[in-house]
């Protein structure tokens, strides 16, 4: 590895461990102790130090090896996780950020930074230092007053009957446990099953004690101190709080491949005896092994159970890093994109065998073709899978963006995520990460109100915007919802009107009106904000949706709220297309949008005036493709037509064809400028014949369908 | 307390030099015995210069058995040894004046 890739591939861990860092903070603004956050972002802070170290970047070791004790300190408890603090820290994972980018850029690690950038790290710090207690500078006050218990090793002692026969004594045991430190209480009693019998014999031993002891020493020291009675007494050592937090640690911190068997890995951090140990696992092959070793070291009393659990959990993270390493490699997205090209090459070549085959006329070969075609579709498949990552992780961005933008402008707004492990192509999820903040934003600012506006609408103080992703016919659906103010038509319309948009006299209908909002310089709020642009966005966010072959909608209601529905084409690159004739031509409808084809009743198309069709008691509006792609041509009212359905989200529409053709696979060739302004076209595609079919834009059919009597006819005229 | 004024030497159980695992056994008899006369029962260990687990056992018996019949133990004295490992132990309230019962 070069030091090139090694940086990359410290840039990615460190985006990877920042955006860790920030869920979990922000899962702390909700729970200030839950404990897997405070580690999360520990352990961020701990490998971002650990590997700027390796490379020599000074000045992101020093900054977040002062976050990693602050968080330290947090994670005992000594300093208490206020709000103020999870935004400071916050704004530590931003910096951090900037710190490794300006690392990275620099020609070498000894560069001198930018001096904000340097004053910006020392504020943060400063602002941290005022988050620890006093007494920090002071040393902290002593673990004498503590509560009894917390720093307290609790060592329960059980003589054998043996023992005084074997010759032990245990006061010397006691004695020996004095001198290494303090027994805060001891109690001594005979065991209550034998000594108070009348059968009570003197040389044999009853006793039995329990011990509170503080001292400065690891369980194996105090193990070590009872050793020699290890045959004639049966010991019991629980460690105090304090050291339960360092267990905690010490299983964080340690490497993965010493991870092993779960006893082993507790022997390894000092929370369990090898004595312990060996017992527990006697005991757990004489029963047979139907208990985990966790569970009878804890009846066994040698363990709290929550040193157990983070030590189950250490050892599955361990296992799943260690199989993830081996699962996962980084692959250039480069070759990646590569690949696809060239198997949308291979699909166009095997598409052109198979009309080959055909003409040669050859059953045998008909054969092999059937077998490559369906091994062609499934390496297309796999190799599109490849691309395919869960949206979620774009999603959980926005929590950020949310939470940020919500306390700036003083709303309380929350962030419901539904459907986050839908996946799409990596590169549509790149491109949609810009109209997605912009709509986001867009809801905070202009959709949901303060607090009091919603609480005098009998609202809850709370808004919420409800970000969620599903797959539909090929498709996935993006909504962005908030139960908001809603837009006001009136607004957009008196902006529309001003600006010549729209005839004072012209009657628009509501949804109409609502989409006048993605028409370029037109924005609703008077007062533009920093947050939400100045009312150039909307239209861009509707063109980078276009750019991807997706369409957005939009439906708003007064009071309820805002919902912007996107959908996406799963893929860029190749479709299952099924494959239709009108006229001359040939055209490709994407295969999971095809609902089903019927042959047309003469007397069905015949309402030429009336552009709907009646199907089995269901009226959906049709477009015969010779009219609208076509018009030079006459049509001949003896050919048999077909009607194919088509569906688009909650739209049908039917397509008017003269001809099936069958299904095809079909890499999507993007037409070239002048054809740009050609509605209802997605792209088009090479046959095996060599000829040229056009992928149909079913969502831009469908939108022409139900505008029909407004649209002007001449739109398809140029093919 | 009834005890201070009335008690004689004839109700105290006096033990004393070693009382260990090896004398444990003779001891008992005479803890015994003890037992089976009325109280008040008071334990001298003044004279006592080795104690140890076993011996400590005894007395903790001899406390329980007392305690058992409703009746209390009262310790007259303890020699150095008795109170270190007293002190260690943490036993001084219960074989205190009151008779420790817990």
């Amino acid at each position: 590895m070069n030091l090139d890739s090694a940086r990359q591939a410290f840039a990615a861990e460190v985006a990877e461990l920042l955006q860790s860092m920030e869920d979990a903070l922000l899962a702390l603004e909700q729970d200030p102790a839950d404990p897997e956050a405070l580690n999360a972002v520990f352990r961020a802070m701990h490998t971002i130090k650990g590997t700027a170290g390796v490379f020599g970047y000074e000045p992101i070791v020093a900054f977040t090896h002062a976050v990693e004790g602050l968080m330290e300190q947090v994670r005992a408890g000594e300093i208490k996780l206020t709000a103020e603090l999870i935004a400071a820290l916050l704004e530590c994972r931003d910096h951090t950020d900037r710190l490794v980018s300006a690392c990275l850029a620099a020609d070498s690690p000894e560069a001198e930074l930018a001096p904000d950038l340097v004053g910006a790290g020392a504020g943060l710090l400063a602002r941290l230092a005022q988050g620890r207690p006093s007494s920090a500078s002071s040393p902290p006050v002593q673990s004498k007053h503590l509560p009894i218990g917390r720093d307290l090793w609790m060592i329960s002692l059980r003589f054998t009957c043996d023992a005084f026969r074997h010759g032990i004594d245990p006061l010397s045991f006691l004695r020996y446990l004095a001198s290494l430190g303090e027994l805060v209480h001891v109690t001594v009693r005979l065991d209550p099953e034998a000594g108070c019998t009348p059968g009570f014999d003197p040389e044999t031993c009853y006793l039995q004690f329990g011990i509170g002891f503080r001292g400065d020493v690891d369980k194996p020291r105090l193990a070590s101190v009872f050793e020699f009675a290890d045959q004639d007494c049966e010991i019991r050592i629980l460690e105090p709080d304090s050291a339960h937090a360092k267990y905690l640690e010490l299983l964080d911190t340690l490497p993965a491949e010493q991870v092993g068997c779960i006893g082993e890995l507790l022997v390894r951090i000092g929370a369990l005896t090898q004595a312990e140990l060996e017992r527990a696992l006697a005991i757990q092959s004489a029963e047979g092994g139907q208990r985990r070793i966790g569970e009878i070291l804890v009846d066994q009393g040698s363990i709290k159970p929550a040193v157990v659990e983070q030590a189950a959990r250490v050892q599955a993270a361990a296992r799943n890093r260690v199989q993830e390493e081996a699962r996962f490699i980084r692959v250039d997205a480069q070759r990646l994109g590569h690949l696809i090209d060239l198997i949308g090459e291979l699909v166009t070549s095997s598409a052109a065998i198979r009309v080959m085959a055909k003409r040669a006329g050859i059953e045998a070969l008909d054969e092999v073709v059937d077998g490559v075609d369906y091994l062609v579709s499934e390496i297309r498949d796999q190799a599109l899978q490849l691309r395919m990552v869960p949206i979620g992780d774009t999603f959980s961005r926005f929590k950020r963006v949310v939470r940020d933008a919500a306390q700036e402008l003083g709303k309380q707004i929350e962030l419901v995520i539904n459907g986050a492990e839908t996946e799409l192509d990596k590169t549509v999820v790149e491109k949609m990460v810009d109209p997605l903040t912009h709509l986001i934003r867009n809801a905070i600012d202009h959709g949901i109100e303060p607090p009091h506006v919603r609480i005098a609408q009998g609202k809850p103080s709370q808004g919420t915007i409800a970000l969620t992703a599903y797959h539909d016919s090929g498709h996935i659906v993006i909504e962005i919802a908030d139960d908001g103010a809603g837009l006001n038509t009136a607004k957009i319309r008196a902006k529309a009107e001003a600006l010549g948009l729209v005839r004072p006299d012209e009657t628009l209908a509501r949804e109409e009106i609502l989409n006048l909002i993605f028409v370029p310089g037109l924005s609703t709020k008077e007062q533009a904000t920093n947050l939400s642009g100045r009312g150039v966005g909307m239209d861009v966010v509707k063109r980078n949706i276009e750019a991807l072959r997706g369409t957005i909608e939009l439906a708003s209601e007064p009071g309820q709220g805002t919902r912007f529905t996107i959908a996406l084409p799963l893929t860029l690159a190749i479709i299952d297309g099924f494959m239709v004739g009108a006229g001359d031509g040939q055209y490709v409808i994407p295969l999971a949008q095809v609902v089903e084809c019927v042959e047309l009743q003469p007397e069905q198309g015949s309402g030429r005036h009336g552009h709907y069709v009646n199907l089995r008691g269901e009226v959906m509006p049709f477009i015969r493709l010779i009219e609208l792609f076509g018009p030079g041509r006459s049509l001949s009212s003896q050919r048999r037509e077909s009607l194919v359905v088509v569906r688009f989200g909650h739209h049908k529409i039917a397509l008017v064809v003269d001809a099936l053709y069958g299904e095809l696979q079909a890499v999507i060739k993007p037409l070239g400028k002048v054809f740009e302004q050609l509605k209802g076209i997605a792209g088009a595609t090479i046959l095996g014949t060599g000829e040229i079919a056009l992928i149909l834009d079913v969502a831009e059919l469908a939108a022409i369908a139900t505008e029909q009597p407004l649209m002007t006819r001449g739109v398809g005229a140029a093919v | 307390m009834n005890a201070a004024g009335k008690d004689t030497l004839s109700d105290r159980l006096i033990l004393a030099g070693e009382l260990t695992i090896y004398t444990v056994s003779e001891t008992f008899k005479r803890v015994q015995d003890y037992l089976n006369r009325p109280p008040p029962y008071i334990l001298d260990l003044s004279g006592i210069t080795e104690l140890d687990g076993a011996g400590l056992q005894l007395l903790l018996w001899l406390r329980d058995m007392i305690c058992a019949r409703g009746d209390s133990l009262r310790l007259a004295g303890q020699s150095p040894t008795v109170s270190e490992i007293f002190a260690l132990l943490q036993l001084g309230s219960s074989f205190g004046d009151s008779g420790g019962c817990a």
